[in-house]
């Protein structure tokens, strides 16, 4: 009886993949999850257990999917349930905090005014990354996700926003559009029983709205979209931010990161002596088309480009933090194949409300 | 020497963000003390060299393996089949080969930017006989258990890979030259030993993974690994 275990951790989609390889495998083998150890039953050499405390990672029990079991190889995925320890620093970076089993409301960034009925989620779970990139190492086309729809309970999230059932609204509509009732903000999107809402555009808090307790819009978004460039793979370094308005209408941001991971020292300063500190801070091309012209085609189509949806207020934002990065840059050197050059920075210290 | 530099990154990659045709560096010379290095060489005045040579290649004259490449008057030796000591050998003091390539690979690797996931290594034969090993790089930071074992019972520890796809060609094949023209990906001269090297751990390190799942856009899947804990001298 030997064998052999691969087990790939990722940890940003919470997921595991197992594949065990043996002379002894039979069709008839199972696999029991548990919270912290599988158990594999092999009927040619009995019950295997693979314990993984010493990783952090804790398991959704019976969470067993993509099953593949042949005479040599057992091949599954489980889901992971949480992570610490040395696993944790590859983690999702999650953006927002959404709490289950409490009361929750959602607001209008705009005009703070009560948007949604009580929330009380029992699941809070993280969308698939945009597109397929969960499951290729790049994208492909003929594929389609079906959409994810959320129960009563069920709060889904990504980086930018996330989708209640349509229930949870204060006031039904059969419109496309979710907006503020008392403001007319548009807020997000509606398809069938699922309702899309902006992180830029409106918050989940408390029943009773405590200024204090509200993340300033900027933040929010800018974090999701921080977090955003950082959790995709490596290859995924074109984004193709597209305004998510009518068809007819939409408008379109391109941005190419150059250096995820740049340490940058800016200072504006009337002194004559100057201590630089340095952040991390995202090399970005950028530029931002009124149309679909054939860059914008050009970077859609690129196997290392993802295309995302952008509230108006979420692409004010981007365009708005990135010129303003970019007001150092001499303007010999400030555009690059046709795109302005800028950074792409996530700082609690800016108050990008100012800008 | 009083001088050890670094030299700049493979191609022009510390000046654009990604490759551009039509632009060859000047290739950097050192001085009589310098000494310029890369992740998998060094360069050094050809003076040092215990015999003169008129030839490109720089072999040991004891053993007659090749160590470098001579131009004009820099030669280039190899980590991987070279080293660097003081004067009286010690060795307990001598890092072992597989270790001093690998940890320069995975160095390599890891500082080039994001977009570049794409490598062609190019055994750095004649021209009429150069080989070619493809190395894409999906992951840069998986986290990986791996385990061979008797046991019922197992305890998985994890460690940071790279997943990657990876093939060999004996010529410059039109999937060779898609890659080294894709604006990124690197093309990296190897020396025998460490295309050598490259292949055997990449081969090592893709046992485990069912013949199924094992080929990818026609490559291997593989991992490449850096671990001080592994005796890849046993491979």
């Amino acid at each position: 009886m030997k064998f052999s275990v691969l087990v790939e951790w990722l940890p940003k989609i919470r997921a595991c993949n197992f594949i065990i390889k043996t002379a002894d495998c039979s069709q008839d083998s199972s696999v029991t999850i548990k919270t912290s150890n599988v158990l594999i039953n092999v009927p040619a050499m009995g019950c295997l257990e693979f314990r993984f405390s010493s990783t952090g990672v804790t398991l959704v029990p019976d969470s067993l999917s993509g099953l593949f079991n042949n005479n040599n190889s057992i091949i599954f995925r489980a889901r992971i349930d949480d992570f610490n320890g040395s696993i944790q620093k590859n983690g999702p970076t999650q953006s927002v905090n959404y709490k289950i089993n409490e009361d929750t409301v959602v607001f209008c960034a705009a005009c703070k005014h009560q948007v949604s009925k009580t929330l009380r989620m029992s699941r809070a779970l993280p969308l698939p990354t945009n597109g397929e990139m969960d499951f290729f190492c790049h994208q492909h086309s003929g594929h389609k996700l079906s959409s994810l729809n959320p129960g009563l309970t069920d709060i889904f999230y990504d980086h930018l926003y996330f989708l209640i059932h349509t229930d949870h609204l204060l006031q039904g509509s059969d419109a496309a559009k979710f907006e503020c009732f008392n403001c007319s903000t548009t807020l997000g999107k509606i398809e069938k029983k699922a309702v899309k809402i902006w992180n830029s555009d409106a918050f989940i808090q408390n029943s009773v709205y405590d200024p204090h307790k509200c993340v300033p819009r900027y933040h929010q978004f800018l974090s999701g979209l921080f977090n955003l460039t950082e959790d995709v793979p490596a290859q995924m370094n074109k984004f193709v931010f597209i305004c998510d308005g009518d068809r007819a209408n939409e408008t379109y941001t391109r941005m190419w990161v150059l250096d995820r991971s740049l340490m940058l020292s800016e200072c504006e300063s009337d002194s004559r002596e100057v201590d630089l500190n340095c952040k991390i801070v995202k090399k970005v091309l950028y530029s931002h088309h009124a149309e679909l012209s054939s860059e914008v085609d050009d970077f859609i189509k690129s196997p290392t480009a993802l295309s995302i949806s952008l509230s108006p207020s979420g692409q004010e934002i981007l365009l708005k933090v990135l010129s303003f990065m970019s007001r150092n840059i001499p303007v010999e050197f400030s555009i690059v194949n046709g795109m302005k050059v800028s950074y792409l920075m996530f700082d609690d210290d800016i108050n990008w409300d100012d800008l | 020497m009083s001088r050890a530099l670094p030299l700049p990154t493979n191609g022009e990659m510390d000046f654009f963000c990604h490759q551009h045709s039509g632009h060859k560096l000047s290739s950097l010379n050192p001085g009589l003390t310098d000494i310029f290095y890369d992740h998998l060489y060094f360069l050094i005045h050809t003076d040092h060299l215990l015999q003169g040579s008129d030839a490109a290649k720089f072999e040991c004259f004891n053993c007659s393996t090749t160590l470098g490449k001579i131009e004009k008057k820099a030669v280039k030796i190899w980590n991987s089949d070279a080293f660097i000591q003081n004067s009286v050998y010690d060795p307990h003091k001598c890092v072992p080969r597989y270790h001093q390539f690998l940890s320069g690979l995975f160095n390599l690797t890891e500082d080039v930017p994001a977009q570049m996931n794409k490598f062609v290594f190019i055994c750095d034969g004649d021209r009429a006989n150069e080989t070619y090993t493809r190395m894409w790089v999906l992951d840069r930071s998986l986290m990986l258990s791996e385990c061979e074992s008797d046991s019922r019972e197992v305890d998985l520890n994890c460690k940071i890979v790279k997943k990657v796809l990876y093939s060999h060609h004996a010529e410059l094949s039109s999937e060779v030259d898609d890659f080294i023209k894709s604006p990124t990906a690197l093309s990296i001269s190897l020396s025998p030993s460490g295309q050598e090297i490259l292949l055997k751990v990449l081969s090592f390190m893709s046992r485990n993974i069912p013949v199924e799942f094992s080929i990818v856009n026609g490559m291997k899947v593989s991992y490449l690994m850096f671990d001080d804990d592994i005796n890849w001298d046993d491979l």
